[in-house]
């Protein structure tokens, strides 16, 4: 074969693969378009049973004719993506109410077909089946699964067992710290402010001897340890400021890191203030100095004084000059220059 | 003699174009991969649960701005209506000879502040004032009026107040989408392993497009050819180049106008170079190169969202100023970081990453404008065989688009703009006839800045004026 037939065989080949791209993208926008028009349908119909639940007046007979017009929609076993759409669809419009409207809904989720669709999806191979299937069966209050979704909080897919340890946590309120704070994993940053939030929105009234039961295990890991000190953050736990603070000695980083960033949010005491003063010295990153540094400047400089002149001969300079920018800016610029005059003395020539 | 050198540069120059369509093609199906994955992700990835938290870290918006009196308000007014919690707009008026700093004042009620003794992390020009806004309603804008020392500079004195956690750099003039800040922030919370030093976004253009109070109504494909192709330059570049390097931890750049960094690191690589037109490619090198020499594990984090809207030139001449910047910018952070090219000691970034961008970013116009060059010389000697010359043009003008083709193809299938087939068909036609007007275009401002740099010739950031999303200004003139 010649270098000019090499040649146009290549154009033509590249040609094909051209226009077969283009058809996809055809194929692409109409499906688009008629998958849009379907969703729109299905949403108002979604809208229209819920209303209905909520405040229509409805029987038995009721739900036979939602079934029944579910199946015209084409909602069944032979279409699992919409099934999937549909329930998304009822999760979405079932995070819109609270209180007794919510339970009405939850109601309304075992009433409906399709049954044990969540569950079977938790079963399938692929992750995100069995990560979709455990968050359908939280979100739609399946508690007859609630056990069954246990097994997965130490799945090897991140996504499978974040989404079991949400819904125990739904399931079990408190008590779900239990298994929480003792996961294999580390908990990331983001599922530790997910399950903090949920905790909160679900279940807001505070179960010390649960967290006294938590803090105190031996086995509790050190991610759990971050998740009690967020915990105690977002409910405000007075009594546990201490244990906050003495994690600041942790030898763990991300332990004192997050130990350190939530102190202040929290109304210290003189006796909290005193403790922070004396953990300073072992803390071993500048970068928290200066963040503890930040969080005392909140309270009176003043009463503080002796500590933040202390710190004027830190041996970072930014930990000087934090140090320094607070006593200044409270009033004690003699300080800060009865310190500095002497070294820039020494060091402006004459 | 003759023989062998022709074949010799035929060679090279084949070897280098069936190199560059490799790399496209890795591209291809490594954004596609990465794409597929963040998909997924994204499910169990809701913003909405972690919205209202108490958790999150604190961002600071840095918007620097110069001379933008005639937009200024509209656009911090968009900056301010975005959801996040914990977040502050830090304007920098970097010296402005208009009446920016005026009409902030009396729009957000500034009053200004006593500096008092400030920790200068990054030295920067002289900081005229702080303002800060008497009206709750404004409790997050702070201003700071500073003397002019261009972008970097402006950005550098944002990060020095900067009280937060993590850092959003931007322009003020960009319109970002209601939840980037917690999108943004995401990558950096569900990393366990590795530090995220780093987030990028996808950035669209909006010329011609339909804005109300600084917020995208409705995107429309811009009406002039120019405007027209950047749409799908810009789509190339960040969902394949971006998208696939993010996927092998390969992200060299993360976009001047959109990029979120945690503020402690920048701190410690001393904020932006503003001595370089190219200062975000630069930043990201040297936080890479920094955090190598610390032995740390990073990772630099793009996704593939549009989550930032902005202006793109509307006239040739803006747009080979834009380029011949460009071009200078790679050109000074490639030069200025040359040890770590092919040097082991900095891992795949010296041996991979930054090879690529000397040999096909940088390299490409010299080489482009090189073949242009042979191509006239072999012509006027008769060495060269028309009939192959034209088929090998065609093949490569195909390829071409398809590369084009399959970029716009994936961002109809994964996001929500840009599905209408009149749409598509503007964008496509615009995608086929880039070769012919647009490319040549950029070839010679790119040349230009090479040629500027080979000379030493002194030029700066140059004149980028936009038109403005004015949709303030057209209602005031309708009342």
């Amino acid at each position: 074969m010649s270098i000019k037939e090499l040649l146009v065989l290549a154009i033509f080949i590249a040609l094909a693969v051209l226009v077969l791209i283009l058809l996809l993208m055809c194929f692409r926008l109409i499906s688009a378009y008629f998958k849009t028009k379907y969703h729109k349908k299905l949403k108002a119909f979604v809208a229209d049973v819920i209303s209905e639940h909520l405040y229509g007046d409805i029987d038995e007979h009721h739900f036979l004719e939602i079934q029944r017009q579910m199946k015209q929609l084409g909602v069944d076993e032979k279409h699992p993506k919409r099934v999937e759409l549909y329930v998304d669809l009822m999760i979405d419009a079932g995070g819109l109410f609270i209180g007794e409207s919510h339970e009405k809904i939850n109601l309304l989720y075992q009433k409906l077909p399709p049954y044990n669709f969540s569950y079977n999806r938790t079963k399938q191979r692929k992750w995100y089946n069995k990560a979709e299937g455990i968050r359908e069966i939280y979100e739609m209050n399946q508690k007859q699964h609630a056990k069954h979704i246990i097994k997965f909080r130490n799945h090897k897919n991140i996504y499978v067992r974040r989404e079991a340890q949400i819904g125990i946590l739904i399931f079990m309120g408190w008590s779900s710290l239990r298994f929480l704070a003792y996961l294999k994993n580390t908990i990331t940053l983001w599922q530790q402010i997910k399950i903090v939030e949920k905790l909160s929105d679900y279940y807001p009234e505070v179960e010390i001897e649960q967290l006294e039961k938590a803090i105190n295990h031996p086995e509790i890991t050190n991610s759990g340890i971050e998740l009690l000190i967020r915990i105690i953050r977002k409910f405000n736990i007075e009594e546990y400021i201490s244990f906050v603070i003495h994690q600041m000695q942790s030898e763990v980083y991300d332990v004192r890191e997050v130990a350190i960033s939530c102190l202040g949010s929290f109304d210290l005491t003189n006796e909290h203030l005193d403790q922070i003063k004396i953990n300073f010295a072992a803390i071993p990153e500048d970068f928290h100095k200066i963040l503890i540094l930040e969080i005392l400047s909140q309270y009176d400089i003043g009463s503080n004084k002796d500590f933040f002149k202390s710190q004027l001969t830190a041996r970072d300079y930014m930990v000087k000059l934090t140090a320094a920018k607070h006593l200044w800016n409270s009033g004690f610029t003699g300080e800060v220059e009865n310190h500095f005059s002497p070294i820039l003395k020494q060091n402006i020539p004459a | 003699m003759a023989d062998i050198l022709f074949y010799i540069i035929s060679f090279f120059f084949l070897i280098y174009g069936l190199s560059l369509l490799s790399w496209y093609f890795a591209f291809i199906i490594l954004a596609k991969r990465s794409i597929k994955r963040n998909k997924r992700k994204e499910q169990f990835l809701e913003v909405e649960d972690i919205s209202s938290a108490t958790d999150i870290p604190t961002v600071s918006l840095i918007a620097p701005a110069f001379n933008e009196g005639k937009t200024i308000v509209s656009n911090v007014k968009s900056l301010l209506s975005i959801q996040y919690p914990f977040y502050e707009l830090i304007v920098v008026n970097d010296g402005s000879s208009d009446d920016s700093l005026e009409k902030l004042i009396s729009t957000f009620e500034l009053e200004s502040q006593s500096i008092q003794f400030f920790t200068e992390s990054i030295l920067t020009a002289e900081v005229r004032g702080l303002y800060k806004s008497k009206n709750p309603q404004y409790k997050q804008i702070t201003v700071i009026d500073k003397a002019n020392g261009g972008r970097a500079d402006a950005i550098n004195a944002g990060i020095n107040f900067a009280s937060s956690e993590l850092v959003l750099c931007t322009d003020a003039d960009c319109i970002i989408e209601q939840d980037a800040i917690l999108k943004m922030v995401r990558p950096f919370l569900e990393e366990t392993n590795r530090e995220v030093i780093a987030s990028g976004a996808g950035i669209g253009i909006v010329n011609d497009s339909e804005i109300k109070n600084g917020i995208l109504k409705q995107l429309k494909v811009p009406k002039s050819y120019l405007t027209r192709v950047q749409v799908v330059e810009y789509i190339r570049a960040f969902l394949l180049g971006r998208m696939a390097w993010s996927r092998v931890n390969g992200l060299m750049l993360v976009s001047g106008a959109f990029g979120m960094f945690p503020r402690n690191r920048l701190v410690e690589v001393g904020g932006y170079d503003n001595k370089t037109v190219g200062e975000d490619f630069e930043l990201c090198v040297r936080m890479r190169k920094h955090m190598e020499d610390l032995n740390l594990p990073y990772k630099l984090v793009y996704i593939p969202e549009t989550l930032c809207w902005t202006e793109s030139p509307s006239s040739w001449e803006i747009f080979a100023k834009q380029r011949d910047r460009w071009a200078r910018g790679l050109w000074e952070t490639l030069f200025n970081n040359r040890e770590i090219t092919f040097n082991s000691k900095y891992g795949k970034m010296g041996r991979i990453y930054l090879p690529f961008w000397w040999i096909y970013e940088f390299g490409a116009p010299i080489i482009e404008f090189l073949g242009l060059i042979i191509i006239i010389v072999f012509s006027i000697f008769g060495w060269i065989n028309w009939e192959i010359t034209l088929l090998l043009f065609l093949f490569a003008y195909i390829l071409g688009c398809i590369f084009s083709t399959t970029a716009i193809y994936m961002y109809t299938k994964n996001f929500p703009h840009y599905n209408k087939f009149s749409q598509v068909g503007k964008l496509l036609i615009a995608a086929y006839l880039e070769p012919f007007l647009f490319h040549p275009i950029m070839l010679f401002a790119q040349i230009k800045g090479y040629y500027k740099k080979i000379f030493k010739i002194e030029s700066g950031w140059g004149t980028m004026t936009r038109k403005g999303f004015d949709d303030d200004e057209d209602e005031e003139k309708a009342t």
